[in-house]
């Protein structure tokens, strides 16, 4: 395996971009992972702060991390367009210059907190585009997440409150109108997999989520377990993660 | 342009090590880009080419992608005493890097391989053994070690020699360039496109030109092109220049928008 960090112009971004990329040195048509990260962090952290390097060694899987700059990977209302960014662009450009799979079958998205939203906001855009999403406490009630700040910035992202909600950036509204023209197709979907630590205080949104995902027909599940909302339960997630993406017997089945 | 560090564990090393990788802006699905394989000098690294040449420009305007390895002081040869560079150079990153890269073509009419000083031995050594695999060369300030005087004095310079080389006559072994070049004409290997270039002002200056006057001996086997530029010595100023012309003689034009 080997461990890219690459430098590359953006259109959708109009700016150059850092991502980092954990790469098989196999026989190519590699599943792929898109991992995001959370709010403060970019696409060094993953590498740097959990043992994700070790959990792919040996595994025909490539995983592609990139930069979220604290804009929760939508097109912003006022800034710039990290949707089209990580659901477009930068899968385009993964599939041309590697030997990696061009089936959806093979591609997933995950992340963790911000990370988590992004993952579960890209699945339910584009319904057929990725395996599975996988949000790891993930801030999937945005609503309450825009009324709770705590430090960042939200009106550069989803503009203001009302504009959040004309929008549709709510993943509830996503729910029951999954795609752009508005037809609900479960039997195309993603699955998806919630998983949240029982000491993260923002817990409920995970487990209400998962509920109503369940009302709308997605294929989801949820695990909890002992965790707090730290690298040290999302190490865990990416494990797991990663032997499910390799078929291994995984917490996540 | 993508500039793409990438850091993998090599076999032939034993060890992990850097290689960058530079593609073009833009790339067609299921394109093969000409790959260009920058070797370079005696005390550089996988970066150097990045920082002293406007190398990203020119994959840009001219649409190729670059390769550029680090193998520290080795000149690119299977050390006499030492790592196995030259398995890591020519036989082993290839096949890693065609592999990893949809985008990069691995067929040899798509493969050339350019360096300067210690990069420009080592890419006429590459090519030269494994013709096989890269189709045209571009040397700058490139003289053949095995013309270099050798004295088994215990000085630091006859120790490292031996280190690399060994004590014996590289003009009888494979560290020799004309040793190779005389092999590959004996066995009648695929034909190598080469372009030599060096510096007037070059203190090894000599030395390429004995490089030079046997392949205008031999120039029937290999197609051979050699260019001097007067007021320049060994120094990147020229070395810039020389990349610029090797790739027109690649045929990798700028491309008009």
């Amino acid at each position: 395996m080997s461990y890219l960090t690459i430098n590359f112009k953006s259109k959708a971004l109009h700016m150059p971009v850092m991502l980092d990329v954990l790469m098989p040195q196999g026989h190519g048509n590699y599943k792929t992972l898109y991992l995001l990260h959370g709010a403060g962090g970019d696409h060094a952290c993953w590498g740097l702060k959990t043992r994700i390097a070790d959990y792919v060694e040996g595994k025909d899987i490539a995983v592609v991390m990139p930069s979220g700059y604290n804009r929760f990977y939508v097109d912003n209302i006022n800034g710039k367009d990290f949707f089209t960014f990580i659901s477009d662009e930068l899968v385009k450009q993964c599939e041309n210059w590697f030997d990696v799979s061009r089936d959806a079958g093979d591609r997933y998205i995950a992340g963790m907190s911000m990370g988590g939203y992004g993952a579960f906001y890209a699945a339910l855009k584009k319904p057929g585009m990725y395996n599975t999403a996988f949000s790891y406490s993930g801030l999937l009630n945005i609503i309450e997440r825009y009324d709770k700040p705590q430090g960042v910035d939200m009106f550069p992202v989803f503009g203001t409150r009302q504009q959040l909600i004309d929008n549709k950036f709510d993943l509830y509204e996503l729910l029951h109108k999954k795609s752009d023209n508005d037809t609900v197709n479960v039997e195309n979907s993603s699955k998806f997999i919630v998983t949240c630590g029982t000491s993260d205080p923002r817990i409920h949104m995970s487990r209400e989520f998962f509920n109503a995902a369940k009302q709308a027909g997605l294929d989801v599940s949820y695990y909890e377990k002992d965790g707090a909302h730290d690298w040290k339960y999302w190490d865990k997630c990416i494990e797991q993660t990663i032997k499910y993406i390799a078929g291994e017997v995984s917490a996540w089945q | 342009m993508a500039v793409m560090n990438i850091n993998l564990f090599s076999m032939m090393l034993r060890h992990s090590t850097d290689v960058t990788v530079v593609i073009p802006d833009e790339t067609k699905d299921n394109e093969e880009l000409v790959c260009v394989w920058l070797y370079h000098g005696g005390s550089g690294d996988h970066t150097e080419w990045l920082y002293h040449t406007p190398l990203v420009d020119e994959v840009n305007s001219r649409h190729f992608a670059a390769v550029l390895p680090n193998v520290n002081e080795s000149c690119f040869v299977d050390m006499n005493i030492g790592n196995c560079y030259e398995g890591y150079v020519a036989r082993e990153l290839p096949s890693v890097i065609w592999q990893m890269f949809r985008c990069i073509s691995s067929k040899r009419e798509k493969n050339y391989v350019s360096g300067y000083s210690n990069g420009g031995y080592g890419c006429l050594h590459t090519a030269l053994k494994y013709p096989e695999k890269f189709s045209k060369v571009g040397a700058f300030s490139a003289g053949d070690k095995a013309d270099a005087v050798f004295l088994n004095d215990g000085s630091e310079k006859s120790v490292n020699r031996i280190r690399l080389f060994g004590d014996g006559d590289l003009h009888k072994n494979d560290y020799g360039l004309t040793y190779l070049a005389d092999r590959l004409i004996e066995k009648n290997g695929p034909k190598i496109e080469i372009y030599h270039a060096c510096g007037g002002k070059d203190p090894w200056l000599d030395m390429n030109h004995i490089v030079r006057d046997y392949f205008l001996d031999h120039n029937k086997y290999f197609d051979y092109t050699y260019d001097e530029i007067d007021s320049l010595g060994h120094e990147w100023k020229f070395w810039e220049i020389e990349l610029k012309k090797f790739l027109d003689f690649a045929g990798l034009k700028e491309i008009q928008d």
